[in-house]
């Protein structure tokens, strides 16, 4: 291989390299505070549970006591949501200061959640799916409405 | 990036056929457009361009086995070896065609963006809301793992066509070898090279059938017919 070749070689090899060390950022390297954890797990939870809901109501014949673990979940914790946030719980997180200079229209939207939580429990108690496909296109409103103005944008 | 050989006639030949041609210059819109599609949040623009470069990766992957000679694996890759002999000096490389290093180069860009698109598929977002079409296949916690591969291996990719686009810079400026042209029109001026043997049109149509049918059929969900 001639001179040139080699260079263009040796050039690519250190530019791999040199990318390989520029890694992922590692998440907030402060120590959360137990509600934070908390929260994240819970709306990790929102999270799995609206998984389950869209891949049970794609089904053939969706059965809303399938879901009924799911949306016991989020019937419970969705009202606590407000309570989630005490103040200066938002560094190295996705929640935006706006939720602590707009408390009341916050508390509004979360309160959108439960809501319509209670509208996917009547279905599951009741066994209608037409139902359940209603709330959950209520409760996916809710989250989006919360997290346009409260969280992070990518 | 082919070798010229002493001796011979400069033959023009057809180097690249019309589907490696046209699959190369998609994956040149098809990427940005990926990017910038999930940059601005145009999630639905985002997963049609995945779907059309899920067929167009599963018809390059057909045409490595049933296409023109020079589209074939099996005439450009070679093994570890024959990379090492070529980087020393000791070969020249095929008279047409990659050479082992470039064809090193092309299975790392191809096996990352069949990752990609696999990661795509299976991706979902935090609020379980959004996802590839193959996600009901994996937990939560899978899909969302997916996602964050998705990102990084995106990364890879960049890093890969830096290195593309450096190679044929150098090709032009340090070898006076314009490879781009013939990416364009698929002809090539070599010294004592043969025409290698072109498939016939048919087979492509029917790559394209059943690439763009098998892509449709993952990207619906893969549901029994």
């Amino acid at each position: 291989m001639n001179r040139s070749m080699k260079y263009l070689v040796i050039t690519s090899i250190m530019a791999l390299g040199l990318a390989g060390c520029s890694g992922g950022e590692t998440a907030e390297e402060i120590v959360q505070p137990e509600i934070v954890k908390e929260r994240q797990a819970n709306f990790k939870k929102f999270g799995a549970a609206f998984k389950a809901l869209k891949e049970e109501l794609a089904l053939e014949s969706p059965s809303a006591a399938a879901v009924a673990p799911h949306v016991a979940n989020l019937a419970s914790l969705a009202p606590e949501i407000p309570t989630w946030f005490p103040e200066g719980t938002a560094e190295g997180t996705e929640a935006l200061p706006t939720i602590w200079e707009q408390p009341e229209e916050f508390e509004q939207k979360a309160m959108g959640l439960s809501a319509a939580a209670q509208l996917l429990q009547a279905a599951v108690d009741t066994d209608d799916a037409a139902a359940l496909g209603e709330a959950f296109g209520e409760a996916g409103k809710a989250c989006k409405a919360c997290h346009d103005t409260f969280r992070q944008k990518k | 990036m082919s070798e010229s050989r002493p001796g011979g006639e400069a033959n023009s030949i057809v180097l690249w056929d019309l589907p490696v041609r046209l699959v190369h210059w998609a994956w040149v819109i098809l990427l940005p457009g990926l990017y910038f599609s999930w940059k601005t949040g145009n999630m639905d623009i985002h997963v049609v361009l995945g779907e059309v470069m899920l067929a167009l990766l599963l018809f390059r992957l057909l045409w490595g086995f049933f296409g023109s000679e020079n589209a074939r694996f099996a005439s450009f890759i070679k093994g570890p070896q024959a990379v090492l002999t070529y980087l020393r000096g000791g070969s020249k490389g095929p008279s047409t065609g990659h050479n082992p290093l470039g064809a090193l180069s092309v299975v790392a860009m191809i096996a990352l963006m069949v990752l990609q698109v696999a990661l795509g598929l299976f991706a979902s977002d935090t609020d379980g809301l959004f996802s590839g079409p193959l996600d009901r296949f994996v937990s939560y916690d899978t899909s969302l793992a997916a996602a964050e591969l998705h990102e990084s291996v995106f990364n890879l990719i960049l890093i890969m066509v830096a290195l593309h686009l450096a190679a044929i810079i150098f090709y032009r400026v340090i070898r006076k070898d314009d490879l781009v042209r013939p990416m364009i029109t698929g002809r090539k001026t070599i010294q004592g090279a043969t025409q290698p043997a072109l498939a016939a049109p048919a087979r492509m149509i029917i790559c394209a059938v059943v690439a763009a049918a098998l892509a449709y059929w993952i990207a619906q969900g893969m549901h029994p017919m």
